[in-house]
């Protein structure tokens, strides 16, 4: 008997029944089985039960693919023809970039509003102290003064004591999306990252399937979670349940992503593979887990000089039920946790003693960029694409240069804080960093302008609705509601006009000038493009007999943002260093970052240097040191060959022999070796490796 | 001679499962896909629809020799 194991979703049916058509299986020899774990009960079990090929799940699997080829293909020499070559397009994928896109466009068109919010430090017995804020925020200084100015003299003196249960539930076991998430806030995991880690204990038979949407759990995990609870912290903190599935598709898998085995607390054989077995341990521990029990309190503070009130909030947990085990994390940046404590003993009625008050100045904050795990949370929130194509749609858009997975440095920004101390007021002025950003996505100026031809062009395929009903298709394709030639065929109606209506528009003008302002020095005016070599700015007329000066942007700097001031500050580079040995050096920034030349070669800067300031003399000292750096690479040269070096790298002397990097022989001392000896090496030396495909 | 044969498409996968089977079953890998839509050209007869996927990327023609 022939079984077929391939996994338990539709990429996996797939593969089972090419296998048997490959193969030319004979279908009373074959037996199709599934589990959601690979676990020898799970497995027994499969192959006492074995079922039939399911094609709806194949033919679902392979609408997707003809879908996506089709696609690709069709528009992909579009913007060949239209706007540059080598570029492409792919249905999920395009989305996700115009997601990117728009998000970038609405940050730069945010305009921060500034505002006041006002906070006290009270002081109590035994060095304690109190925080307390006032409920509402001011939009001016002016408004803020005039608050504090009424607080000059005053006394205050707690108005109210309120007493309030509350409780904290835990988040539900792990999708393909959440686990995503959370490895990428915890872990600091990327998205391609955690599946490839999930996948080593899926089959090592740790965890049960990684590519799911469902958080439901089976009744022997539940039960396995509980004993796991009772013997660990007791049956108190037990609490099973079922989550319910948020996604309507959740048929595609059957379980949420948990521990085959509640007793293992630990597994993996590598600290990846340990550090996300614990995180799914636990998420899936503390789901089963009883609600948190809490008291807040609200302590309400009267000013005697005006009827606003400040109030001061504390957070006893009465009950840790699931925190004991697992807290999720949020994508927001500023913790809010900081008044979550305690709050000290107080009674109605009680004086306080102020230390200050505080009106400090903030900023309204514009969305957030994405991260790769936040994507994918927009992407599943919006119907795009299923857990089998998150990770591969988010690893796409960064190799085909639409979006950069970057970190940038903030920028300074000036606040004001009143303080109000000893019946003073004084007024300071502050500077803060912000715009920091961390691993965050950002598209690239060709995103742009690919993005709005495809909404101009093809704004089906673009669309959000559009490409969620796409993926509902799918899946009633996979439930047998749906023929998927007539579902290809009904798509490619459509699609392929506009693909025939589009040959007859006029090339896109990529060149299309962004014009910026005059240089006040030549009184030429200066435009953003995209020039053949990558975006650029553009001094002077195409047409005019002196040719325009060009200068590449640099990085993060896009076509639609970029400032006259910038670019002026781009023209002044390459720039003439000084001259060395007979030849100019000069400096510039190029792909790789600044550089200075000299003689032809390239000398990277390092951050100290920048290339605009960069003078004659430290440039002949870097040449000169990175021609020691790399004299003393060199072990041997010989004279019989040129193309052939002993040469010290990284891990170790190696021969360069040619284009070939040979491994050297342990035994032998490198310096030693001979020009014949050498020659064998690198005969016999295999060429390289290829890399086995791996599945998507 | 096993009775039985398992085909999964990862070798680690493989490993595990021929761990919980006895000798008379042997656990085999594809290393993923077997077939796929040809490189190169559209592939796809859209007048057809029809059966699109039957040639083999080149690559993969060793692991189908099983």
């Amino acid at each position: 008997m022939i079984y077929l194991a391939s996994d338990d979703d539709r990429e996996g049916e797939a593969i089972s029944w090419h296998l048997k058509e490959a193969l030319s299986l004979d279908d009373k020899q074959t037996r199709r089985i599934v589990f959601r774990e690979i676990t020898k009960n799970a497995i027994l079990n499969a192959i006492k039960t074995p079922r039939g090929l399911d094609l709806d799940l194949v033919n679902a699997q392979q609408a997707r693919r003809i879908l996506d080829r089709l696609v690709g293909f069709e528009i992909s020499p579009i913007l060949w023809k239209k706007i540059k070559r080598g570029l492409s397009a792919g249905r999920v994928q395009s989305v996700a970039v115009r997601l990117v896109v728009e998000r970038e466009r609405e940050i730069e068109k945010f305009d921060a509003k500034s505002f006041f919010k006002v906070t006290a430090l009270f002081d109590l017995e035994e060095g304690k102290k109190l925080k307390a804020e006032l409920g509402k925020k001011f939009d001016t200084e002016q408004g803020a003064a005039d608050f504090l100015n009424k607080c000059l003299g005053a006394t205050y003196s707690i108005s109210n004591l309120e007493k309030k249960p509350g409780k904290k539930t835990a988040a539900a076991p792990f999708t393909t999306s959440t686990l995503q998430q959370e490895a990428s806030r915890k872990l600091g995991f990327s998205v391609s990252q955690t599946m490839s880690v999930a996948q080593k204990l899926y089959e090592s038979g740790k965890i049960s399937y990684m590519r799911t949407d469902s958080v439901n759990l089976s009744d022997e995990a539940i039960n396995g979670a509980k004993a796991a609870i009772e013997q660990l912290y007791g049956a108190d903190y037990v609490h099973t349940r079922q989550y319910k599935n948020k996604s309507k598709s959740a048929q595609e898998a059957h379980e949420a992503i948990r521990p085959t085995s509640f007793m293992n607390q630990e597994a993996g054989s590598n600290s990846n593979e340990q550090r996300l077995y614990d995180l799914i341990w636990k998420r899936t521990v503390a789901s089963q887990m009883a609600d948190a029990q809490i008291e807040r309190t609200i302590a309400t503070i009267a000013i005697s000089t005006t009827p606003e009130t400040l109030t001061a909030q504390g957070e006893v947990v009465k009950f840790e039920g699931f925190l004991k085990v697992y807290i999720e994390s949020t994508d927001d940046e500023e913790g809010n946790g900081e008044d979550s404590g305690m709050l000290p003993p107080l009674n109605i009625g009680q004086l306080l003693a102020l230390d200050h008050v505080l009106a400090r100045e903030g900023f309204t904050r514009s969305a957030a960029r994405y991260t790769e795990a936040s994507l994918v949370k927009k992407l599943e929130e919006m119907g795009i694409g299923r857990p089998s194509t998150y990770a591969p749609t988010i690893t796409t858009i960064q190799k085909r240069e639409y979006v950069v997975k970057e970190s940038r440095e903030g920028i300074e920004r000036a606040f004001t804080e009143l303080i109000l101390q000893q019946n003073k007021i004084s007024k300071k002025k502050k500077t803060e960093m912000t715009g920091a950003e961390k691993n965050k996505l950002f598209p690239t100026n060709t995103a742009m302008i690919v993005n709005d031809f495809l909404i101009n062009q093809f704004p089906n395929i673009i669309d959000y609705s559009f490409t969620a009903n796409v993926e509902k298709e799918f899946d009633e394709i996979a439930s047998g509601n749906l023929q998927w030639d007539k579902m290809i065929g009904s798509f490619y109606g459509s699609f392929h006009t506009d693909v025939t209506s589009s040959e007859n528009i006029s090339k896109v003008d990529i060149g299309a000038l962004r014009e910026l302002g005059v240089d006040p020095k030549s009184g030429k005016k200066v435009y953003a493009r995209l020039a053949r070599f990558g975006p650029c700015v553009q001094l002077g007329e195409v047409d005019e007999e002196e040719k325009p000066r060009y200068s590449s942007l640099r990085k993060g700097q896009l076509i639609e943002t970029i400032t006259l001031e910038d670019a002026l500050e781009l023209f002044k580079l390459p720039r003439i260093v000084g001259t060395f040995e007979g030849e100019t050096i000069d400096a510039n920034v190029g792909r790789f970052g600044p550089y200075a030349r000299h003689k032809g070669k390239f000398y990277g800067l390092s951050k100290e240097d920048d290339p605009l300031t960069l003078t004659e003399e430290r440039a002949i000292e870097i040449i000169e040191k990175k021609r020691i750096d790399d004299a003393g690479k060199v072990i041997k040269c010989f004279d019989e060959n040129e193309e052939f070096q002993i040469l010290k790298g990284k891990w170790g002397p190696y021969l360069k022999a040619g284009k070939k990097n040979v491994k050297l022989p342990k035994d032998k001392e490198p310096a030693d070796l001979t020009y014949e000896e050498c020659l064998t090496l690198a005969e016999s030396a295999p060429t390289k490796k290829k890399v086995v495909r791996k599945k998507k | 001679m096993s009775k039985n044969l398992v085909i999964v498409e990862s070798p680690a996968k493989a490993k595990t499962i021929e761990g919980y089977l006895g000798k008379d079953y042997k656990v085999v890998s594809s290393y993923g896909h077997v077939r796929d839509l040809p490189k190169g050209d559209m592939a796809i007869d859209i007048k057809m629809v029809l059966n699109p996927l039957t040639r083999y990327p080149k690559t993969k023609k060793k692991s189908s020799k099983i």
